[in-house]
């Protein structure tokens, strides 16, 4: 049985028939191989559809028996063709967009890089561009796997490296390098890490080089890791023991040490502050590769003091922009404190200054705030010094043949 | 078609198992509900109308009673009539 779809396909047209014994046309239609369906009685007239192909043959057998053929509707694609013709424009869109929408979308647009923490991104980014994959670059120039294994040669601080190609957006995935910690295994001293009073000396492996009380500086020995072995006293029946020798350890303990930081701040007290009026204006430029177009705002800028923030998009491809400027209206205000005041802002400066110097969680254990300007002077320093007892205990390796001390 | 002629034919189609609609020409049937029937192997129609059709047969004819009848798809062998149908009958 023929299907509405070749229906379709071949146009079809609704008919209806008047007249006596519509019964025997449509056997006559029958035995001629004319198909005809969806047949309808109403009243005295009968209602049918016939392909456009058999139409004429319809019709001839009609006019021959006398039947009134009326024709409804012509329906199926060759009549749509027609509608088509006259809106040509609109089956052009929609072939233009399609084509835009698969020429855009074979571009890269979008470059994003995840997982990196100590590799820069711009780094990776140059590396990716170097090779292909930069936003605007086409997608046949490059190889996915290509562009993988290069970065990977290039990049030597990374492990993995996976570049997902998802429409117009890359998605380059970094896995770095993990390097082993530097444990030392060899030899070493327990060195200063800071100037510092000692305060307290725990030695668990090697030679203390210091005691409570002494003053040392950076870097100073506080452990040895050169041990030189007790002299015994030589008694009698007893022989000394063979090895004298110094050996060498890694030496281990604990040296706390009293230690001093410093912070310092300073305040004006006359003060000239510019702010924002809040006054604004905004110019919105279009850039073509010939020509800068001011799309809004006027050319000139009306305020004398101003701060301006410029923002620029950019097409990847062919080099047009769109920059917008804004401009805020600025003036200048003069500001007075008292010395009290100015006292206050400045301690607050050295104690954050101070805050930034000392590693968080150390305890202080004295403070002293110092002011350093004369009363007459227009701006206000403050020293604020800080005591606290830490930990300065820093490993330091050495050659196994080095004899030092 | 001659009686002897039937004869013969229906009786090779029992013996080779052939089913009846191909060798005797004979009516094929397929009602679907009470609201479908497919008809195969016709001969014309004889009346048509809202309530009553009558199609020919290779020996005799089909008589469909029913309401709304309509016949969605016409062949030179096969039919399709839609519509509440009541009563079918064959009629020699």
């Amino acid at each position: 049985m023929a299907n509405k779809f070749s229906d379709q396909v071949g146009g079809f047209i609704s008919l209806r028939l008047r007249g006596n014994a519509q019964e025997k046309i449509i056997n006559m239609a029958l035995a001629r191989g004319i198909y005809i369906w969806d047949i309808k009685r109403r009243d005295d007239c009968i209602y049918l559809k016939v392909r456009t192909s058999g139409y004429e043959a319809f019709k001839t057998i009609a006019d021959e028996n006398d039947f009134q053929l009326e024709i409804l509707k012509r329906d199926g694609l060759p009549f749509y063709k027609k509608i088509m013709k006259r809106r040509m424009g609109l089956l052009g869109g929609a072939v233009i967009f399609i084509l835009a929408l698969y020429l855009m979308s074979s571009f890269v647009w979008f470059v994003q890089v995840s997982g990196n923490d100590k590799v820069d991104r711009n780094k990776i980014l140059m590396t990716a561009a170097r090779y292909g994959i930069y936003a605007g670059a086409g997608k046949w120039n490059f190889s996915r796997i290509e562009v993988e294994e290069a970065m990977l040669r290039d990049l030597s601080e990374i492990a993995y490296i996976q570049c997902d190609v998802r429409g117009v957006k890359v998605n380059i995935k970094v896995v770095e390098k993990i390097r082993p910690d530097l444990n030392i295994t060899g030899p070493c001293h327990i060195v200063a890490a800071r100037d510092g009073v000692i305060e307290e000396v725990l030695v668990l492996d090697g030679q203390a080089n210091v005691k409570a009380g002494d003053v040392v500086a950076k870097g100073d020995i506080l452990i040895s890791g050169i041990v030189f072995p007790p002299v015994l006293q030589e008694t009698e029946g007893v022989v000394p023991l063979p090895s004298a020798e110094p050996y060498h350890v890694r030496a281990r303990g604990k040296v706390k040490a009293r230690t001093w930081y410093e912070g310092y701040g300073e305040c004006n007290r006359k003060s000239e502050e510019k702010v924002f009026t809040g006054k604004k204006f905004t110019k919105l430029y279009l850039e073509t590769p010939w020509k800068k177009f001011l799309l809004k705002g006027k050319s000139d800028i009306p305020y004398e003091i101003y701060e301006d923030k410029e923002k620029v998009w950019r097409t990847p491809v062919w080099n047009w922009g769109l920059r917008v400027w804004k401009i805020n209206e600025q003036t200048i205000k003069a500001t007075e404190y008292s010395e009290g005041e100015a006292v206050e802002i400045a301690r607050e400066k050295a104690q954050e200054n101070l805050r930034q110097n000392i590693q968080p969680g150390l305890k202080i254990s004295e403070s002293h705030i110092d002011i350093l300007s004369s009363p007459s002077d227009s701006i206000v320093r403050i020293k604020v010094s800080a005591e606290t007892i830490e930990d300065i205990c820093l490993a330091q390796p050495f050659e196994e043949g080095e004899i030092s001390n | 078609m001659d009686k002897r002629r039937e004869i013969i034919s229906k009786a090779v189609a029992d013996l080779l198992e052939i089913p009846g609609d191909l060798v005797l020409d004979m009516p094929r049937l397929t009602i679907t509900g009470r609201n479908e029937l497919y008809l195969e192997n016709h001969k014309g129609i004889i009346e048509y109308s809202t309530v009553r059709m009558r199609i020919n047969l290779s020996r005799g004819f089909l008589e469909i009673i029913g309401d709304n009848l309509e016949i969605q798809a016409l062949m030179p062998d096969e039919m399709r009539v839609l519509g509440d149908i009541t009563s079918i009958k064959y009629i020699d």
